[in-house]
């Protein structure tokens, strides 16, 4: 009775973290796309509004979610505080300190890191484009990863239970 | 709160100095930063070299130009792409930082300015107060004169514009408060930040900030219908048809422009015709000779003397 009971409880738990893996991966998805409609206000931002970054952080920020919402205002706060640094530093440290424990995936946070490098420079029309360029980016990860995430969700779920029941086999 | 605005635009090395240096920023005039040169400071119309140590002055470095150009755009050049052609930007409060460098062409026009070698910080001052001498000269039965203000640069234009504005916006014994509308096409009149002004021009006052000047006063008489329209330096020609088109909209005309004298102002292709027809019925002329601010003369539409600083000839029509 015992053995039957701890084996439901083993394959009930590596069911449960199959289940959370799946829900992570649709959260990760969830959140690029989040990222890609902020990146969408703030390429409209510079290309009709010409508003300084600091400014356009700010705005954005006050009506975004969190993390974003922290990652934002703070930068906006920094930028206009000029207590040193380039805007790039300002930039990546933004994103250790506020995305580290966001669902973004590490490829991702290195894409947006890489952003803040093209930003804040000379022309109108290469700022835009590098907005651009980071949308197409982020858009074409989460095409990729729509098209898998069927696959990916049921493997998750599989995968949890049939560890679970292995585990238990072993044990046996 | 002036000195604490334009401390935070210099580099973080050089604030330290400049507060030690500097006691109080209403005799400050500019700060000039030059790569690889000494510091400047115009303190009080007079030169002053920032030190190091003792008589060792401190050298401007490439590094804290270019923290000081990320400060002055608020670290988004593409957003003052226009200003940078002009080869200055006004930072809030109204301040006018001046850069020198590599100039970029396009189409063999100015484009912008890179690897910035200079910088230029000109103060601006809000002196309240400052525009009561010429009041009693430039209204009329409680009606205000069409008034060009003209002087040379660093005369003080531009603070006795923005004190007029004040004085016109909420009234004074010489005439009831009138709606102004201000165009402000380089943030110097009234120092705005997000649109709003810094400075204070009265509680009647429309300012379209960032604004071309001869777009701007038609877009007043259309949309705020102001009483008297103000904008500082005009000088082309399109600037002198709208001057021409919001007078006889009936809008009251105050603005300035550069010159040393009326009959410089006159030799201008753009101003002879504008006198030669009396459109302005005042000419106030300043200058800087003993003081920032002077005024020299105030004369009416004919170009006849009302006030002399020199011969103190005291004529009110």
């Amino acid at each position: 009775m015992l053995r039957i009971a701890g084996s439901v409880f083993v394959i009930g738990a590596t069911t449960l973290l199959g289940i959370k893996r799946a829900s992570e991966l649709r959260e990760g998805c969830r959140q690029m796309e989040y990222v890609r409609n902020l990146f969408y206000q703030i390429q409209s931002e510079i290309r009709y509004a010409r508003s300084p970054l600091g400014e356009i952080f700010t705005y954005v920020g006050k009506y975004a979610g969190e993390p974003y919402r922290t990652w934002l205002l703070e930068l906006g706060e920094k930028m206009e505080k000029k207590e040193g640094g380039t805007f790039y530093d300002l930039w990546q440290d933004g994103i250790r300190e506020n995305l580290k424990m966001s669902a973004l995936s590490q490829i991702e946070l290195k894409r947006l890191e890489e952003l803040g490098g093209r930003l804040g420079l000379m022309d109108i029309d290469m700022q835009v484009k590098a907005v651009e360029l980071y949308l197409s980016g982020i858009s074409s990860s989460i095409e990729e990863i729509r098209e898998g995430m069927r696959t990916r969700i049921r493997l998750c779920h599989c995968l949890g239970v049939m560890s679970g029941m292995l585990i238990v086999i072993l044990l046996l | 709160m002036q000195g604490e605005r334009i401390l935070n635009i210099l580099p973080r090395s050089i604030r330290l100095l400049i507060r030690k240096e500097v006691p109080d920023f209403v005799h400050l005039q500019e700060i000039r930063l030059r790569t690889q040169k000494p510091l400047i400071l115009v303190y009080n119309g007079k030169e002053v070299f920032v030190e190091r140590a003792r008589g060792e002055p401190y050298i401007v470095t490439k590094e804290e130009l270019r923290e000081m150009v990320d400060y002055i755009s608020n670290y988004s050049l593409y957003a003052y792409e226009q200003e940078m052609k002009q080869g200055f930007i006004t930072v809030e409060g109204g301040h006018r930082i001046g850069v020198a460098g590599q100039v970029i062409i396009e189409a063999g026009r100015v484009k912008n300015v890179k690897h910035v070698s200079s910088v230029n910080v000109r103060m601006s001052h809000e002196v309240i107060g400052c525009a009561d001498k010429v009041f009693p000269y430039i209204t009329r039965q409680k009606e205000l004169c069409h008034t060009l203000v003209i002087s040379p640069p660093r005369c003080g234009k531009t603070t006795l514009l923005r004190d007029m504005i004040r004085q016109i916006s909420d009234g004074n014994r010489y005439l009831k408060g009138k709606s102004v509308g201000v165009v402000d096409e380089r943030s110097e009149i009234g120092g705005c930040y997000m649109g709003v002004a810094q400075n204070e021009l009265g509680i009647r006052t429309d300012i379209l900030d960032c604004c071309p000047k001869a777009e701007g006063m038609i877009m007043l008489i259309r949309s705020m219908g102001p009483e008297v329209i103000a904008v500082d330096e005009i000088g082309t020609e399109e600037d002198v048809h709208a001057v021409e088109y919001a007078m006889h909209c009936g809008c009251k005309m105050v603005a300035t422009a550069h010159g040393r004298s009326l009959e410089e102002l006159k030799r201008k292709p753009a101003f002879d015709r504008l006198v030669k027809e009396k459109r302005f019925e005042r000419y106030i002329l300043l200058g800087n000779e003993t003081r920032t601010g002077e005024i020299f003369g105030i004369y009416d539409h004919k170009t006849a003397c009302l006030f002399h600083e020199n011969t103190g000839e005291k004529k009110i029509c």
